[in-house]
């Protein structure tokens, strides 16, 4: 094993020198010296304690994460908190609202559950409001400082932690409180607990899969299988928006207006998302069912288009040379 | 005015082990401490208890001279501080005091 072996090079390319030092080289040292060539206990030896080395550093990780670059990540992450709640306050009023007035013209008795009926509308909101969110906390979180290389790496993990989060909601929580707002409003309007049978927005991926495949095998549900595919893809690729709406963020802090007014260049991106990205998805699906080509295509474009403007801007954007030539 | 005391050193047991073999021994590298261990410590995880070990001031270590042949990784070696050893001796101690006596 010597210094440029590929996969030294590999992971010093990874690791810190720190770890490098003391847990990389040594490990392969003794490949070197055990066997006189590498072998595979030596390599589950260096997976092993790499792997052990991350769990054990990580508090340190988090701390530092936590207090470096000006507490940059916790204020990027407030802002997150903060905007995404915001911005979904609007999409749970919207559906919430009218319930309200239906129910006052219903005249039901008893108290009308209106807090958890709007908890319950949160998760349907964050698919929509947790990317734009990005655009808005980044540029408002690095606002006093020009983003380094490790302060851009730790953006791009948080991006990668909200697709994560989005995953989760998509998967799981999206669909289950869905189901339970329908079983709520129609409980509450009928006066007694009601069963109801799961509709498209109220399945989770492998449950919308398998409506999917029944939906084929029906008489002439070649149509509808086609927008449940395209539904299908279009969830699917909302979970890997945050993460070039975290380098749109970026660029932005990156810019000089950006850091001269971050609100005004968020809000601006967030204004550009909701009124391209929805209309564009509303278009791909008018075309998908005017064309013969697979709804894969038209599901996946408006996502692949916004990645690619996402990352074409961020390298577009020059670094500035210091935090002074925003004052 | 308050002054706030040092913590008290702990040894976990594998660093204890370690030590141990390290008090015995002049200098030596993982694996080596690995085989003298006869089982109790593993290769994955026996660099990453040495670098924690170099945190607390227990043990330094230096890379060999470099090998034979250009650009071959120097092995590194380890040896015990007096401040590990002599944590090691009140550790021994301290264990000894604190185990239950044989009833009599």
């Amino acid at each position: 094993m010597t210094i440029d072996h590929p996969i030294r090079r590999f992971l010093a390319r990874l690791c810190s020198a720190d770890t490098m030092a003391r847990v990389v080289d040594p490990t392969l040292a003794d490949m070197r010296w055990e066997s006189g060539k590498a072998n595979w206990k030596g390599y589950l030896a260096l997976a092993k304690a790499l792997v052990v080395h991350s769990i054990v550093s990580t508090p340190a990780i988090l701390s530092r994460t936590w207090s470096d670059d000006e507490r940059a990540i916790p204020r990027a992450v407030a802002f997150l908190i903060g905007c995404t709640f915001v911005a979904s306050l609007p999409l749970v009023a919207a559906p919430l609202l009218p319930l309200l007035e239906g129910f006052l013209y219903w005249g039901r008795s008893g108290p009308i559950p209106v807090v958890p009926l709007a908890v319950l509308l949160i998760p349907q909101a964050l698919p929509l409001t947790l990317p734009a969110a990005l655009l808005l906390a980044i540029p408002l979180a690095l606002r006093r400082q020009n983003p380094s290389a490790r302060l851009a790496r730790r953006i791009v993990a948080l991006s990668i932690a909200c697709m994560a989060a989005m995953f989760v909601v998509l998967a799981w929580v999206m669909p289950a409180t869905n189901q339970a707002f329908r079983v709520m409003v129609i409980s509450h309007l009928s006066g007694r607990p009601v069963e109801l049978e799961r509709g498209v927005n109220e399945k989770g991926f492998a449950a919308m899969r398998e409506r999917i495949e029944d939906v084929k095998l029906t008489y002439r549900g070649q149509v509808a299988a086609r927008s449940l595919e395209f539904d299908y893809h279009v969830r699917v690729g909302l979970i890997f928006i945050p993460l070039p709406f975290g380098v749109l963020g970026l660029a932005i802090s990156r810019s000089r207006r950006g850091r001269r007014r971050p609100w005004g260049m968020g809000l601006a991106a967030v204004a550009g998302y909701a009124l391209t990205f929805v209309p564009l998805l509303i278009g791909a699906r008018m075309l998908m069912r005017w064309s013969s080509l697979s709804p894969v295509l038209f599901a996946w474009t408006p996502i692949v288009l916004l990645a690619i403007l996402a990352f074409r801007i961020y390298s577009s954007t020059p670094a500035l040379p210091d935090s002074s030539a925003a004052s | 005015m308050s002054t706030r005391r040092p913590p008290i050193p702990r040894l976990s047991p594998k660093e204890s082990l370690i030590l141990d073999l390290l008090a015995h021994a002049e200098e030596q590298y993982g694996l080596q401490l690995v085989a003298a261990s006869k089982g109790r410590l593993k290769r994955g995880t026996v660099y990453v208890t040495l670098g924690r070990m170099e945190d607390k001031g227990y043990v330094t270590s230096h890379a060999e001279d470099a090998p034979d042949g250009a650009g071959g990784l120097p092995r590194r070696l380890y040896k015990a501080t007096p401040y590990g050893l002599r944590v090691l001796k009140a550790w021994a101690t301290l264990l000894q005091h604190l185990s239950p006596e044989p009833a009599r």
